[in-house]
């Protein structure tokens, strides 16, 4: 393409909104300047990629403090009202949130679907005990949903690691939605794990899990139980298998790429390499 | 404002998932146009691999071998799709180049037993300069897919006396490893170490010297990186995995690690007792 061909403006947004999709956890604020400065048009970012901070807030379980509360919640697409709104089933508030500052302000009062509270809230004691059991740092929510004569439940956990001084950043994400019909229910669970190390160089490790099973549900303090139980299992099986492959991949795939040293267990003999040449050249003028 | 627009697009190209690189690279392009030169000159892409047919042997692509639409092959040195004026090394260099790849092609062997290596020079107004490319990969084994490329810029500064020259190596290695199973679902580790740069004086004796010095900085160079590449890839990202979340319950830990306080303290109260 020559120089002065330009793309559409709707290119652009698409280029510069899949850019900003696709930051790091903790580096939203660097991609969105190089994407600001590489984009060139504030009118265009304003209006045409916007939208995708939202998602990408949603996408990662950003956490957010709430000026009344010690317990931070999350900004997911599950409690998403519309209008730049958010809900926190915890506090039963609803806040606004600013997509680029990431902060909560103007809250006020909500009211929880009453048909699935006590189910909600059951999991929320759970899952909280859980979630502070296993990560250091971690925050949750769960949100709940009456479908039908189903109980709809979601349940996320956040955690992360930003130390950009020493340049890496990490982020944990579970997301485990719950259906309960009757006395049957079927979990199903979204792992996911991201890091980034960038230290003279470019490495991430990107990894995502599917999990599904079933449980019989009785009441909702049982109900809750066997299903972080489930929960807890899956999760610990998750991370060791992610171990497992490290230790295969550095013991086996790595070591299969290039060898420490040839298997002389010396170093190249440079100077041998070449008088082998030279001798081939010298029987060949011959 | 351009200056600082290379200077965003090398940090963005430093911060997306290295797993897309081509298509982040192809995006960048398109969105700022004027820098695309730049960008294809100092961004480092997976290496491809093309066939010379004539020769019946493999080569590496870059833009040090690139004229136009076009890559000159280091076993035939002519150009894939034909070019009437494409560039050429002198017939000095070409020579060198021939040894060149025959030597790092032995190197090859014995470090990555597999794999395809090229080698590319060009000359400079006081010497040569060339690039050193390898890429190797892996067989699938144990359901894991890896790949390793390897990008050696040199820089040649011949003394005027003839008998010795400066090396200036920067280098780049890119590993790929990723796999999907049941157990793990998909995991992807991949990317890149960048430039590190070598400088060394060598003697020369004769022209073949240069690729006994060039050949001893690169394998040092790669050995190091390699090194490198184990702590940060197995070491590193793995203890920030483990750090975001831990298996064995933390109130547990809280527990031990109490009850160990409490049991060096009685320890301790128990020597101060029976010391005299």
């Amino acid at each position: 393409m020559a120089p002065d061909d330009q793309i559409s403006d709707q290119e652009k947004v698409r280029i510069a909104s899949d850019f900003i999709r696709h930051a790091p956890p903790g580096e939203f604020n660097e991609v969105f300047t190089d994407v600001r400065v590489l984009l060139n048009n504030d009118t265009l970012l304003k209006e045409g990629v916007a939208g995708a901070f939202a998602l990408y807030n949603k996408d990662q379980l950003t956490p957010v403090k709430l000026p009344n509360s010690s317990i931070p919640s999350l900004v997911t697409e599950h409690n998403d009202i519309g209008g730049g709104r958010f809900f926190d089933p915890r506090s039963k508030q609803s806040f606004k949130y600013d997509h680029l500052r990431k902060e909560a302000s103007d809250l006020q009062a909500w009211e929880s679907d009453t048909a699935v509270e006590s189910w909600r809230d059951a999991l929320e004691s759970q899952f909280t005990e859980y979630t502070a059991n296993h990560y250091k740092h971690g925050v949750c929510a769960v949100f709940g949903q009456s479908r039908n004569d189903s109980v709809s439940l979601v349940a996320c956990i956040e955690d992360h690691q930003f130390q950009p001084k020493n340049y890496w950043n990490g982020r944990w994400r579970s997301q485990w939605c719950a259906t309960l019909t009757g006395g049957t229910g079927e979990l199903q669970g979204t792992l996911r794990v991201q890091v980034h190390y960038y230290e003279d160089g470019n490495v991430q490790l990107v990894c995502s899990k599917n999990v599904k099973h079933s449980l019989t549900c009785s009441n909702e303090v049982e109900t809750a139980k066997e299903m972080v139980r489930l929960i807890e299992e899956s999760e610990s099986e998750y991370q060791l298998a992610i171990n497992e492959n490290y230790q295969t991949m550095s013991d086996t795939t790595f070591k299969a790429l290039r060898r420490q040293l040839p298997i002389t267990r010396s170093k190249v003999d440079w100077e041998k390499i070449i008088s082998y040449k030279i001798g081939k050249e010298i029987n060949k003028a011959q | 404002m351009t200056e600082e627009q290379l200077n965003r697009a090398l940090d963005l190209m430093r911060r997306l998932p290295p797993q897309q690189i081509e298509k982040n690279l192809s995006d960048l392009i398109d969105l700022v146009p004027e820098l695309c030169e730049d960008l294809l000159s100092s961004v480092d892409q997976p290496l491809k691999i093309a066939r010379d047919k004539r020769e019946g042997k493999d080569y590496l692509l870059c833009d040090y071998n690139r004229d136009g639409d076009s890559y000159r092959s280091p076993w035939s040195n002519t150009y894939e799709p034909p070019l009437e004026d494409g560039t050429l090394p002198t017939d000095r260099l070409r020579r060198l180049e021939v040894e060149a790849n025959a030597a790092f092609d032995q190197y090859r062997q014995m470090y990555f037993e597999g794999g395809v290596s090229s080698v590319y020079l060009w000359d400079l107004d006081h010497g040569f300069a060339g690039v050193i490319l390898i890429k190797r990969a892996g067989d699938g084994a144990r359901n894991i897919k890896g790949c390793w490329d390897s990008i050696h810029v040199i820089e040649v500064q011949e003394k005027s006396t003839g008998r010795s020259a400066h090396y200036k190596l920067t280098s780049t290695v890119m590993l790929w490893l990723q796999t999907s199973r049941p157990g793990s679902g998909t995991m992807n580790l991949g990317g890149s170490l960048t430039r590190q740069v070598m400088e060394q004086d060598g003697t020369v004796s004769e022209p073949t010297s240069h690729i006994v010095n060039m050949g001893r900085l690169v394998e040092d160079m790669e050995n190091k990186i390699r090194h490198t590449l184990n702590e940060i890839y197995f070491g590193k990202t793995k203890d920030i995995v483990n750090g975001l979340r831990s298996i064995q319950p933390l109130a547990d830990q809280k527990q031990k690690q109490a009850f160990s306080e409490d049991l060096a303290n009685a320890l301790q109260k128990r020597q101060g007792k029976s010391d005299p």
